[in-house]
């Protein structure tokens, strides 16, 4: 008799809490996927590869940043002074090719865009899909993507309990996914021995460690797949002629080309490819600076590849001057130039030194 | 159509439900058969309309022979039982086995025929056997006074076409003609909604978890530690019960909703203290189907005893390829026959085994033969079993973070699970102790139910759906 009353219960309560949580996702929105924020609006998500979907949608911007960890720290306000315009930073860390792509055209679709600036590293060529939060469907405004991306496991805590995500309070257009002013990563800049000296609580430091010790690292560039991924994913980007793209190659240390010196050619690849492929567009502006000495200066890089953000600032400086230019005329020459350089690079004095601390600790 | 799907469960289920109750209350029994039949062949060629044909063509069949068979005293009865049942052998050898045919008669003979591209229809392995078994039992008069309806109702009912229980035409047929089934029942709507959220439970939260592992550790890595061997073996044993108990809650449940009782496929097999034991838990209306069906005709025990152990694992073998055509399914099928052999050896000897060690040993046989079914390739068990009884690397570190960041939380649930089969009741019991007798007790189950679905409906919104494992044979 009373299953009747079980049964509508089970169904009143189950629709109850749908309708709530689908409400509380709704007006809540802390990812701003629906609407702009209603409250805490000096606070983003700082998982870039969702909020940007957000961020391009309800900001007001007319240029953007949108490169990997090496574009992280580049100021927006920085670029207002020297380029004009108004600008925003949406770059995150480990991006593929894929990925800015779809956060391109999705910034495009929204906004008259007048200038573009990214970062290409050399694994963002892999055409291979990562797994990360990043939702390609988000950016085709697909309706279940939208709700699923508050379904991921933290983002209910997070919508429900404020806590488990990366919901922060920063400046939203300056540079919200900066790593420069976290001590665990700026404590490393000034030397090798700041490295040496993180290396017993940093993951990240060992890991550069043991790739300079072993030196067994691959080039994967070699069955061509780059070409897929240019052909496909950067060079149709500059098909829009009303926007300029300032491409950087971004400069890792000297010490990155030199440990693993037989694959510098192999590595290079991608970016002579690119090149060849973009002189024809005469908005793609494709920088390079690796002429520059800072490149050979260790005391810029907390690791292998990645700089302090004086150098984001002047990676600004020249592409308001437009100079760093590499483009089919030159570029045999400056990598050349580059290579002999690297190729004086005393990889050993790094790994005796990195020996030498192992036999201290005793490992 | 999966049951474990959106479109299944907010639209495909409640139209149908709604729509049969509403024509049985408008004493339209017949209408609503029909309905439930076209909805099952919906739901059947939601995935790929172009099986539909074969299942309507198997099933008219075999009707028309069934009703032969019935009606005819003539001396050519045992030949059109024989014909019939060779044409559902034949349909699901060609559909299932031609390819692994060509392969071994390449390999054998060093011959070059080249792979039919031949799609296994679904459900093919399911919708055989109990028609098999319809005919056999129409040839010894059993299927008098079936109509084509009830039939057709009997082969197609959604809820156990795809992938069982292999249903017996006495266990349904009756119950979709008693008209005391055609009124909405409260009870058994709460009920089928009870089991079928505690099987979705099952395998959208458990069993599609430890998929991952197992995938991870059989067809991704190259090499296992101990550790992760058995970490890997355990998590599949754990996957495939959870995934087939899940099925099966979710089909008993779904027909629950509609009056129908399908017979219980799965009884807490982990707990078998022995192999037949095991049997007698683990896919029951399969092992009733084999027993009935082969081991009885074969001769089963009367034709002495080394011939019932000859007829017990060759009923194994016949099951093992039965799952899958690939040569790991037959080992996996010999393994299971060798182990009824040596058990009813055992047996014989009277002598006495401490239940806990014989637990063990059927617990453990059973985990290493999933290693067989599970494997896509000889050269992945030989590495997953090598790895498993690696003694020298068994001090080795476990490095179970190559599974991903929560697989200590895994390993200890892994663990809990394991001891949950063995020490708690099963679905079907859970669901016999619940009794509402209160509106606050109607409440609070209700309240149990539905933060139940919610929990189910975020994981399925996150995870695109898998299918059941048993959806492949």
């Amino acid at each position: 008799m009373y299953y009747k009353n079980a049964f509508f219960d089970f169904i009143k309560i189950f629709c109850a809490i749908i309708v709530v949580m689908v409400a509380v996702i709704y007006v809540s929105d802390p990812f701003m996927i629906f609407h702009k924020k209603l409250w805490n609006k000096d606070k983003i998500y700082t998982d870039m590869r969702v909020q940007d979907y957000g961020l391009v949608k309800y900001m007001d911007f007319d240029n953007f940043i949108l490169g990997s960890s090496m574009l992280e720290n580049t100021s927006a306000y920085e670029a207002n002074e020297r380029l004009g315009g108004k600008w925003i930073n949406l770059s995150f860390g480990g991006q593929r090719s894929y990925e800015r792509f779809m956060v391109i055209n999705w910034a495009l679709q929204n906004h008259k865009i007048n200038n573009v600036i990214v970062s290409l590293d050399d694994h963002s060529f892999n055409p291979r899909h990562i797994e990360s939060t990043f939702e390609p469907k988000l950016y085709e405004n697909d309706f279940d993507t939208k709700w699923k991306v508050y379904f991921k496991s933290n983002a209910m805590t997070c919508v429900f309990l404020g806590k488990h995500c990366r919901l922060e309070q920063t400046d939203v257009y300056n540079r919200p996914a900066a790593w420069i002013n976290g001590e665990y990563y700026t404590r490393r800049f000034g030397g090798f021995d700041n490295w040496i000296k993180a290396e017993k609580d940093d993951g990240q430091i060992q890991d550069v460690f043991r790739m300079l010790l072993e030196n067994n690292s691959h080039c994967d560039m070699a069955n061509e797949n780059y070409k897929q991924t240019i052909d496909t994913e950067i060079v149709p980007l500059f098909a829009n002629t009303d926007t300029e793209f300032h491409v950087i190659i971004p400069p890792y240390s000297g010490l990155y080309w030199a440990y693993d010196f037989n694959n510098f050619d192999c590595r290079m690849r991608p970016y002579e490819y690119l090149i060849e492929q973009s002189q024809n567009y005469s908005n793609a502006h494709i920088y390079w600076l690796y002429d520059e000495g800072f490149v050979f200066d260790i005391d810029t890089y907390k690791d292998l590849t990645h700089h302090t953000d004086a150098i984001n600032t002047l990676e600004l400086d020249f592409i308001k001057n437009r100079s760093h230019v590499i483009n089919v005329n030159n570029y045999k020459h400056k990598i050349q130039q580059f290579k002999n350089k690297v190729q004086k690079i005393d990889v050993k004095y790094y790994t005796d030194k990195i020996k030498e601390y192992y036999d201290k600790k005793g490992v | 159509m999966l049951f474990n799907s959106i479109p299944f469960i907010f639209f495909f289920l409640p139209i149908t439900l709604i729509g049969y109750f509403w024509l049985c209350s408008h004493r339209m029994g017949i209408g609503a058969r029909i309905w439930l039949v076209i909805a099952s062949l919906f739901f059947y060629s939601y995935w790929n309309v172009s099986y539909l044909p074969l299942i309507l063509v198997s099933m008219a069949f075999n009707f028309v022979v069934g009703t032969v068979l019935t009606n005819t005293h003539s001396a050519h009865k045992k030949l059109l039982l024989i014909f019939g049942i060779l044409v559902n052998v034949l349909l699901l050898g060609y559909f299932k086995y031609t390819n692994f045919f060509i392969d071994n008669l390449n390999a054998i003979g060093g011959f070059a025929i080249s792979a039919k591209n031949i799609a296994l229809p679904l459900a093919i392995s399911f919708f055989t056997f109990q028609q098999i078994a319809y005919l056999v039992d129409s040839y010894k008069g059993l299927t008098r006074g079936y109509n084509l309806l009830n039939y057709s109702l009997f082969v197609t009912f959604f809820p156990q076409l795809i992938a069982g229980p292999i249903v017996a035409h006495h266990e349904t047929i009756p119950q979709f003609a008693r008209i005391r089934n055609w009124v909405k029942n409260y009870r058994h709507l709460f009920f089928g909604i009870f089991l079928f959220l505690m099987g979705l439970f099952k395998k959208v939260i458990i069993a599609d978890w430890f998929a991952t592992f197992a995938t991870m550790g059989f067809d991704t890595m190259q090499s296992l530690t101990v550790v992760q061997a058995w970490f890997v073996s355990l998590s599949y044993t754990v996957q495939i019960y959870f995934d087939f108990s899940g099925y099966c809650d979710m089909a008993m449940g779904l027909a629950k909703m509609f009056n129908i009782d399908l017979p219980i496929n799965f009884n807490s097999p982990y707990k078998a203290l022995n192999i037949q034991d095991f049997w007698r838990r683990w896919h029951i209306t399969l092992s009733r189907f084999l027993r009935d069906y082969l081991y009885i005709p074969l001769g089963g025990n009367r034709r002495g005893y080394s011939r019932a152990l000859a007829n017990v694992f060759m009923v194994f073998l016949i099951g093992g390829l039965w799952h899958g055509a690939a040569w790991t399914f037959v080992i996996w099928g010999a393994l299971h026959g060798l182990a009824n052999v040596v058990w009813r050896l055992w047996r014989k000897t009277n002598l006495q085994m401490k239940k806990w060690l014989a637990w063990f040993i059927t617990f453990n046989f059973v985990n290493i033969a999933w290693v067989f079914f599970r494997a896509n390739s000889f050269a992945d068990a030989k590495k997953v079993l090598m790895s498993m009884f690696d003694c020298g690397a068994v001090f080795g570190a476990p490095n179970l973070k190559a599974f991903g960041s929560g697989t200590s939380g895994a390993l200890a649930v892994l663990i809990a699970l394991i001891i949950g089969c063995l020490v708690l009741p099963n679905s079907v019991e859970i669901v016999k102790r619940v009794k509402i007798t209160n509106k606050k007790s109607a409440f609070w189950w209700g309240c149990v139910l539905a933060v139940l679905a919610v929990a189910i409906l975020v994981k399925m919104i996150v995870i695109p759906y898998s299918e059941f494992i048993y959806f492949n044979f």
